[in-house]
């Protein structure tokens, strides 16, 4: 089980990562928002492209 | 007269002014700040840096002014308790055991409360708070000195947390679960109400300092006993006489921590050196600031020195104290930065048994849930080189017989080896001599007195030194 999940935001494009439980809670609803660091904007969970690692 | 932030900055100036540098040119608190804090890293420099004209989160300038790097060397962190640097953990020990109690007094005379801020006049924006790290998700409080009550028994707590200053008047915050805020936020739950909560910026370090004790509830007789005074401190706005905050820090920020909500947060630089990852934490509403009419807005440079060596002495004064219950002939112990004082310890040793080391790496594992590495070293070896103690890695250590490692013990989360559940292997290393009368290879030495003879007479001068590479 891993303790962080790479994603890339839908918007910029740029990489962050997120802990497990926001992984899972995500998966399980995926119309909570996220905030991508890079460009501050929230986008919905469904767009987030997670990166298999 | 009382000490406080601007007592120690007048002692730097005054002591050190090699180690103080102030800035005048107008800078952005967004990645600014940290890149010429980093930029004088990489030169190998860390001094304590005013930032004069600041852009707030409004994009006004000037602000606040802005001070920095305060605790990035060892050498200022002792001085704020008139210690040394190879000291400061034993004077730590000395003072801890003279808590003094804190004093209230009339609110007329805390400087904290010159600018009193409620309800809709608070707006976090007008303070210049740092965005530090390329991934950071925003500005962020880092040397916010965070206090909270014990609901039942009305203890204080003390923490260093960070907080995202999201909205103007809300913080999403972090404090981990292994720690005391985190057990008195139970309580608060449990009760279904919020927590309050002062954020206390801006103090001498000798308050940080005490605020560091890993003894709960002692935080603010800790602080006097550092600061060598009684801690002033006047009712707060939101609860009164029920929360007294630092009357003498340049800003408190009282907000109340959400029982239930939770909001995303992070990702942040962490004390490991690497972002901790976006996450869901707490919501905490801000109610009332009060500050200094000219109040200096105090920032920890994160994950740096400043972030790390703050803790240091507490943490050193901790693990000596349950050392000497098992080996008495400990010297003294040292977190290095390069270990982010948190990860290893050096512990020196006067050795007289065999046994000695080992007892020391089992109990220093053990004494604090972060230390994950352990060098016991003899005598002739200066803890506070990392040169001299690989040095002695490298020759008085046989990974067969003086290697010891203990899997699943609890270690840090934000150490990204560690297991998901903070799960981590711990390893001490022996690199100590036979004990006597066992003999061991003798070191290169000079003669002292041929060594002494050449200081007095004057081959090179210490200007000369100072400027030799």
């Amino acid at each position: 089980m891993k303790k962080i999940y790479y994603l890339k935001c839908p918007l910029c494009a740029k990489e962050y990562y997120i802990d497990r439980e926001l992984y899972s809670r995500v998966k399980n609803n995926p119309a909570i928002n996220l905030v991508c660091p890079f460009c501050k904007k929230e986008f919905n969970g469904k767009d987030a492209k997670f990166i298999d690692t | 007269m009382a000490k406080d932030l601007r007592s120690f900055i007048d002692q730097v100036t005054r002591e050190a002014p090699e180690m103080f540098l102030v800035v005048k040119k107008d800078v952005d608190c967004h990645y600014e700040i940290s890149a010429l804090l980093q930029y004088l890293e990489d030169n190998g420099k860390y001094p304590m840096v005013l930032f004069q004209n600041v852009k707030n989160l409004r994009g006004k300038i000037p602000s606040l002014r802005l001070i920095t790097n305060v605790a990035a060397a060892r050498e200022r962190v002792a001085m704020a308790i008139d210690s040394t640097i190879n000291k400061v953990a034993m004077d730590y020990v000395t003072r801890e055991q003279n808590p003094l109690e804190p004093t209230v007094i009339d609110k007329k005379d805390a400087p904290v409360k010159e600018v009193i801020l409620k309800g809709k006049e608070v707006n976090l924006f007008d303070l210049p708070i740092v965005t530090h790290h390329e991934m950071d998700v925003g500005p962020y409080i880092t040397a916010g000195d965070a206090w909270t009550k014990d609901p039942e028994t009305g203890d204080v707590n003390c923490a260093l947390i960070r907080m995202w200053a999201k909205e103007p008047r809300k913080f999403i915050v972090f404090f981990a679960a292994r720690g005391h805020t985190h057990y008195y936020y139970q309580k608060y739950v449990e009760r279904g109400e919020p927590m309050p909560m002062a954020v206390c910026i801006g103090h001498h370090p000798a308050f940080h300092l005490g605020a560091q004790t890993k003894v709960l509830g002692a935080e603010l007789r800790t602080i006097g006993a550092m600061l060598g005074e009684p801690l002033e401190l006047v009712p707060s706005e939101t609860w009164g006489n029920k929360f007294c905050v630092p009357a003498r820090a340049e800003i408190v920020i009282e907000v109340e921590v959400s029982p239930n909500e939770v909001e995303i947060e992070a990702p942040f630089g962490e004390y490991a050196g690497y972002y901790g990852p976006q996450r869901l934490s707490n919501v905490a509403d801000v109610k009332a600031i009060t500050r200094r009419k000219d109040a200096i807005y105090q920032d920890i440079f994160a994950g740096h020195r400043d972030h790390l060596i703050i803790d240091a002495p507490s943490l050193e004064a901790s693990i000596f104290a349950k050392l000497k219950e098992v080996v008495p002939t400990v010297k003294n112990v040292y977190v290095p930065q390069s270990g982010k004082c948190r990860f290893h310890a050096y512990i020196q040793l006067k050795k007289t048994h065999d046994g000695q080391p080992k007892s020391i790496i089992a109990t220093a594992l053990a004494a604090d849930f972060r230390i994950k590495h352990v060098w016991v070293v003899d005598e002739d070896i200066d803890i506070y080189n990392d040169e001299q103690v690989l040095w002695a890695m490298a020759t008085r250590f046989q990974a067969d017989k003086d290697l010891v490692m203990i899997k699943d013990m609890i270690g840090s989360l934000v150490d990204p080896t560690a297991s998901i559940d903070g799960k981590t292997t711990k390893a001490g290393f022996d690199c100590t001599v036979p004990a006597p009368p066992q003999r061991f290879e003798k070191r290169l030495t000079v003669p002292s007195e041929t060594l002494e003879k050449v200081k007095k007479a004057g081959f090179v001068t210490e200007d000369q030194i100072k400027k030799l590479v």
